[in-house]
């Protein structure tokens, strides 16, 4: 084969890509790093015991974040608690007792779509529907409620595709063996899908804390109380608190240290949710 | 006239929407024997076996027409108990499918579903259809380790184990050596030959020598037909219909 | 307790049954919900007023023309500076990197992909109205402020999902192509990348799709004026951020004016999540068996 003679050879367009790519990586790793120093840099040195434990002072300029916390755990937790059953059942039917078909497409398309609609679409919902519409204000109720309908697509989707994963054969093995259809899901699949199947729940549960969109026409922007008396108080969640404090400017400490458990409890949720389902897979392996 | 067959089959049609797989079977299967039933691919064989434990209808969607009699009882029935049934007639598939978890899960994921708790006779049962499929020396002493670090011709070895340990009258064999070494190819073998008195096995296969080697009886099916059916001796030295001959003799295949 | 398993069975088929129709039930109501709400206003006022790029609510007037151009300008910024960050770290990634490297990487970019994006709002306020403040002169709050930041945000999106395309090239595809005497870039750029194409399209989208529904970080830097950006410089409202603003005060008219913003970006979403769908779809299931 006759070699022509080129205007850049092989080799250094090799080495020509290799830069630039690994560029585009140091570029894209740098500035993802600096974002996390930053906000954890600022923050951190504020959060401390005080911090975590004490109610917010004169709107946010002093004080802590407790009651705080407590109404994102409120509002996140009571979402997530509704929607993971349903979502989660909601799978198991559409995989396990539906036949692949036009119908099962057109569920599985709503679903997607449904996770990818702008979560202050489900803020307008959400405060059109149950704060005004139902009566029910600015509660933890209308939030937690509007979060569930949030991430239900989600968890169907994650669920869904976590059951559809169990090799077929696992089914076919276990009713040979004499079991019947729900003992088959309940002793072989779902065991199998569990590790996916709370990824997804984790990885919604961390989107929900994160979301204020969709909570601050909800919930409110109220500074709770510790201990709420009824569902149908107001809350204020850790995002909508570090947005307030941010947009107001009402302490830059004490925003950046809201940030930083922001983002904290947010990367711990999902190296837990990675952890467990490594350790689940290698269990079930 | 009373039917003596353990298995006995009538009439079977089974269609997957338009495609027919299998037309109009008739046959029957004495009791303890070896029966094996070959043909080259898209014969209907392997849908006629699923058919037999209702797996066709449950899992891949076939519509059935025809009986299918065991001990007299047809299970194609509406009201059939499928779970007992698959408990009577076990199943052991092409490629070695261990359930995950360990050895010891393997074997008493079926009995526990039947009723059978206590350790002393889980214990029993393992160590018995273990020895039966020839697998006992080889994993005695990992019975808590996982079952899908086993090689592929011991993995089949569990699945067939698993079955035993159900206690069935019959099992059907869906091309269970395919694709395995010889060694664990004779000793799947050997299992059938020795423990031919205690169960009936029904050995879909396409292995022609194979079917020789080790069955009583074989059949043999072409494009979802019953073409011919006799001892096995006789119908590979001397069939009777002209197709036969020539898969035998491996004119196709 | 043996019950005849035929009964048990039923039962709980019958009950998921439920679930699985409730859930969609409720799933259903909410597109039903905002098109209840939008679409006649759109009826009412017409498609001229609503496509128009006059918004003043006060006077009837709810021309959407103006957001659409912001969040268009805000968007295709974002992709900018996001696609080609993106799809070059993936490759780095699947194709070059150590593979401890990777797997360190991989999950520190997935979580990263979880920062609030209230967080990232701030960031803007904080370095990056500063920098174009100090840089371009203004006030700093503008369609590139937004553009920066989303770009930021939907940099792991779009990394994460090209590396699993990539991932799931058969290696099969790059040994085939090394063997016959090509140099690695030459397999990635001839073999890998078509053959992951559909895979790194929907992430593309993907992370468009993110970009146009966000909402927090863009009213926090992006200006949030009601006029047609003429320069990345100019302030721009995108219609998230219109959504925002408005909804707490809007009646009447005016709210079902925001559900009618609300429905296009709803049929954005169905858009983009059918072409991504599309991409998709061509590629074999096998890509995802394969890696398994």
């Amino acid at each position: 084969m006759i070699a022509r003679r080129r205007l850049i050879t092989p080799r250094s367009a090799q080495a020509l890509a290799s830069v630039v790519v690994w560029g585009t990586t140091v570029a894209a790793v740098v500035i993802l790093v600096l974002i996390l120093v930053f906000v954890l840099g600022r923050g951190l040195p504020h959060v401390g015991w005080s911090f975590l434990s004490r109610a917010p002072v004169d709107s946010g300029r002093g004080g802590g974040v407790l009651p705080i916390i407590a109404g994102t755990l409120e509002v996140t937790g009571l979402g997530v608690a509704v929607a993971a059953p349903l979502g989660i059942g909601t799978a198991v039917y559409l995989v396990e007792y539906t036949h692949e078909g036009p119908l099962t497409r057109v569920i599985r398309f709503g679903t997607e779509c449904l996770a990818g609609v702008p979560s202050i679409i489900f803020g307008l919902f959400g405060f059109v529907l149950f704060v005004l519409g139902l009566g029910l204000g600015w509660s933890i109720l209308a939030g937690a409620v509007t979060l569930a309908f949030m991430t239900l697509p989600t968890i169907i989707r994650t669920s869904e595709e976590a059951l559809r994963a169990v090799p077929a054969a696992y089914r076919e093995v276990s009713l040979s063996l004499g079991a019947s259809k729900w003992q088959t899901i309940r002793k072989v699949v779902l065991p199998a899908a569990v590790p996916g199947i709370l990824t997804g729940i984790v990885l919604a549960l961390g989107r929900a804390i994160g979301e204020t969109a969709a909570v601050i026409f909800t919930a409110g922007s109220n500074l709770p109380r510790l201990i709420p008396t009824s569902l149908l108080e107001g809350t204020r969640t850790l995002s909508v608190h570090f947005y307030q404090l941010a947009r107001e400017g009402i302490s830059a400490e004490n925003a950046y240290a809201t940030a930083a458990v922001l983002v904290l409890a947010i990367s711990l949720t999902n190296v837990a949710a990675y952890a467990a389902m490594n350790r689940f897979m290698r269990r079930y392996r | 006239m009373p039917d003596v067959s353990k298995l006995a089959i009538r009439g079977l049609h089974v269609r997957y929407g338009q495609l027919r797989a299998v037309r109009g079977v008739d046959l029957a299967i004495p009791a303890g024997c070896v029966y094996a039933i070959i043909g080259p691919a898209r014969s209907g064989k392997t849908s006629l076996l699923r058919t037999i434990n209702l797996l066709s209808l449950e899992v891949d969607g076939a519509a059935v027409e025809g009986r299918i009699l065991v001990d007299g009882e047809d299970v194609l029935r509406g009201d059939v108990d499928r779970a007992r049934l698959r408990r009577r007639v076990g199943m052991v598939f092409a490629t070695p499918q261990p359930l995950p978890g360990t050895i010891h899960d393997n074997l008493v994921y079926g009995p526990r579903l039947a009723g059978v708790r206590a350790p002393s006779q889980l214990a029993a049962l393992i160590e018995e259809s273990l020895r039966a499929a020839q697998l006992w020396d080889e994993v005695k002493d990992r019975l808590h380790e996982s079952a899908s670090a086993l090689s592929g011709g011991q993995q089949q070895r569990l699945c067939l184990a698993r079955t035993i340990a159900l206690g069935p009258e019959i099992v059907l064999l869906d091309e269970p050596c395919s694709g395995l070494d010889p060694i664990s190819t004779l000793k799947i073998e050997e299992t059938m030959r020795s423990l031919r008195s205690r169960f009936t096995w029904v050995l879909v296969t396409n292995n022609t020598k194979q079917a020789a080697r080790v069955s009583d009886r074989t059949a043999f099916m072409l494009a979802g037909e019953l073409i011919e059916e006799a001892p096995t001796g006789r119908l590979f030295t001397a069939p009777v219909d002209q197709r036969t001959a020539d898969y035998v003799e491996g004119r196709f295949g | 307790m043996i019950l005849r398993s035929g009964v048990v069975d039923r039962t709980v088929a019958r009950a998921l049954k439920v679930l699985a129709l409730s859930s969609i039930f409720v799933l259903a109501s909410i597109t039903f919900f905002i098109f209840r709400e939008g679409a006649p206003l759109v009826y009412r006022v017409g498609l001229g007023n609503f496509l128009s790029s006059d918004w003043h609510p006060t006077a009837a007037r709810f021309g959407i023309a103006t957001m659409v151009a912001g969040s268009a300008a805000v968007t295709a910024g974002a992709l900018a500076l996001a696609v080609p960050l993106g799809i070059g770290c993936a490759i780095a990634l699947a194709e070059m990197a150590h593979p401890i490297l990777r797997r360190i990487l991989k999950p520190a970019i997935e979580i990263l992909a979880g920062i609030p994006s209230v967080v990232y709002g701030f960031m803007g306020i904080v370095v990056v109205l500063p920098w174009i403040r100090g840089h371009f002169g203004g006030p700093g709050a503008s369609a590139l402020a937004g553009a920066l930041i989303l770009g930021v945000m939907i940099l792991p999106t779009i990394i994460a999902i090209s590396l699993d395309a990539l991932q799931a090239v058969p290696r099969t595809y790059r040994e085939g192509s090394l063997a016959m005497g090509a140099t690695q870039w030459q397999t990635i750029r001839r073999v890998v990348l078509p053959a992951a194409r559909p895979g790194i399209v929907a992430a593309v989208i993907l992370g468009m799709g993110r970009a146009v529904g966000e909402t927090m970080a863009v009213v926090m830097v992006a200006g949030n004026a009601v006029q047609f950006p003429h320069s990345m410089l100019d302030p721009v409202r995108t219609l998230t951020a219109n959504l925002a603003l408005e909804m707490g005060y809007a009646a009447g008219d005016h709210r079902a004016a925001l559900f009618a913003t609300g429905m296009v970006l709803f049929l954005i979403v169905v858009v983009l999540n059918g072409v991504a769908g599309l991409a998709r779809g061509g590629r074999a299931k096998s890509g995802g068996e394969a890696r398994r």
